[in-house]
């Protein structure tokens, strides 16, 4: 059987149809039978099955990979939002009082935060963009020319989450901006002026990188 | 501040009321959401039917569906009205079925149009054709259907709905039509081809 008439058949048993070299003819015809098709009464009524798996599939992403910030964007019902993003970083348990890095211990210890570990330094090699989420706030750390560095993941404009983009920048997924590794705005096209990405704290102890989330604004 | 589009922030209250039921829009644009489960359930059943409509079938519909969930409520703000949650909706899902028919076919078949979609919602009840109250956007298809089927000859017409509209198998429509299962092939092939090209030549939306 050609192409279209596979192409409708499965179609009509309600399967996934499988492409094929389509002309402009073929295109229309596809596009009748796919409206055709759309148009059987109560098929466009989504399984009840369906709905629940991606519920729970969007949870599980929500839950793994969503930064604090949204978090308690979701809690305030918004009212953290650009303010606490220029404000540089913020941390999601304000009094948790986490105490992750032990007194007496030799060092000094900042008291308005926590140095989170975040990687074994071994594992940052020059030219990565390590994403990492710590204590409320969601970073990049990078090696370059031997320099590790970490800057804030949360873009300064609305709060979005950033993405590494061609190994060398970080991209915006709402608006386009783009920012260098070390904080810096390469590019947007929004009429106010950006800030560049906060940076935060870095250093190196026992093998591991750790980076210094201050506690939040309270 | 500055979210995408313009901030009107609705009362914190009525946003619960969506966790709950996904049926229909009791909320309206300025309004906000509690949580992303409340836009999640509210407007699954709307993207998925826009979706059924322009792909046809389950899988890909599913599919795409649930890519349109996964890439859009994460960067969303929480803080954002539901009319701009459904706006950006709807372009997340513009351009995840452009890339699924880039992907498939190199081509694009059937396409979202985000200016006639928006038009429909902001004028729901006077919508033309009365259709019924779910508000979903795919409601204009069976206008749509019905027009295509209208515009072909007898004989087209009816094969086309008995496969389509009333799921015939080929044999069943054989049958029905006291032809054999070779001619209703080549019928049915014949009136999708014409159909197509009435449309082509016709009149569009």
């Amino acid at each position: 059987m050609r192409g279209l008439p596979r192409f409708v058949e499965k179609l009509l048993r309600g399967g996934r149809p499988r492409p094929f070299p389509a002309d402009d003819a073929d295109a229309d015809a596809l596009r009748v039978a796919i409206e055709l098709r759309a148009a059987r009464p109560g098929s466009g009524v989504p399984r009840e099955e369906f709905i629940a798996d991606l519920h729970r599939r969007l949870a599980r992403d929500q839950a793994d990979t969503a930064p604090a910030p949204v978090r308690r964007r979701f809690l305030l019902g918004g009212a953290v939002g650009a303010a606490g993003a220029a404000a540089g970083v913020f941390a999601d348990r304000a009094l948790g009082g986490d105490p992750a890095a032990p007194p007496g211990d030799g060092r000094l210890t900042p008291d308005l935060g926590v140095w989170h570990p975040i990687v074994n330094a071994a594992d940052l090699p020059e030219g990565t963009v390590h994403g990492f989420s710590a204590g409320g706030v969601d970073g990049f750390l990078t090696r370059e020319g031997g320099r590790v560095r970490a800057v804030s993941g949360t873009c300064t404009h609305q709060g979005c989450r950033l993405t590494p983009h061609e190994r060398t920048k970080l991209r915006c997924p709402c608006h386009g901006a783009l920012f260098a590794l070390d904080g810096t705005v390469l590019y947007h096209r929004l009429k106010a002026p950006l800030s560049a990405l906060p940076r935060l704290a870095v250093r190196q102890a026992n093998g591991m990188v750790e980076v210094f989330v201050p506690r939040g604004s309270g | 501040m500055r979210h995408w589009k313009s901030a009107r922030r609705g009362p914190a209250e009525p946003a619960g009321e969506a966790s709950g039921a996904r049926a229909p829009l009791r909320l309206v644009h300025g309004e906000t959401y509690a949580n992303w489960d409340a836009i999640y359930l509210h407007n699954v059943d709307r993207i998925y039917r826009l979706m059924f409509a322009k792909v046809g079938n389950r899988p890909d519909a599913e599919d795409l569906t649930a890519e349109v969930f996964l890439t859009a409520l994460r960067p969303l703000r929480v803080s954002a009205t539901v009319g701009e949650v459904r706006a950006y909706l709807l372009a997340t899902a513009r351009t995840v079925l452009a890339a699924h028919w880039r992907r498939t076919f190199g081509r694009e078949i059937t396409s979202i149009d985000l200016e006639r979609l928006t038009a429909v919602d902001e004028e729901p009840p006077s919508g033309a054709g009365g259709s019924p109250a779910d508000g979903s956007p795919a409601d204009g298809s069976e206008q749509r259907a019905e027009r295509l089927l209208a515009a072909l000859p007898d004989r087209y017409r009816r094969v086309l709905e008995l496969r389509f509209l009333h799921s015939y198998t080929i044999k069943q429509t054989a049958a029905e039509l006291g032809l054999s299962v070779g001619n209703v092939k080549v019928l049915q092939h014949r009136a999708l081809r014409l159909a197509a090209e009435l449309d082509r030549d016709g009149p569009r939306k």
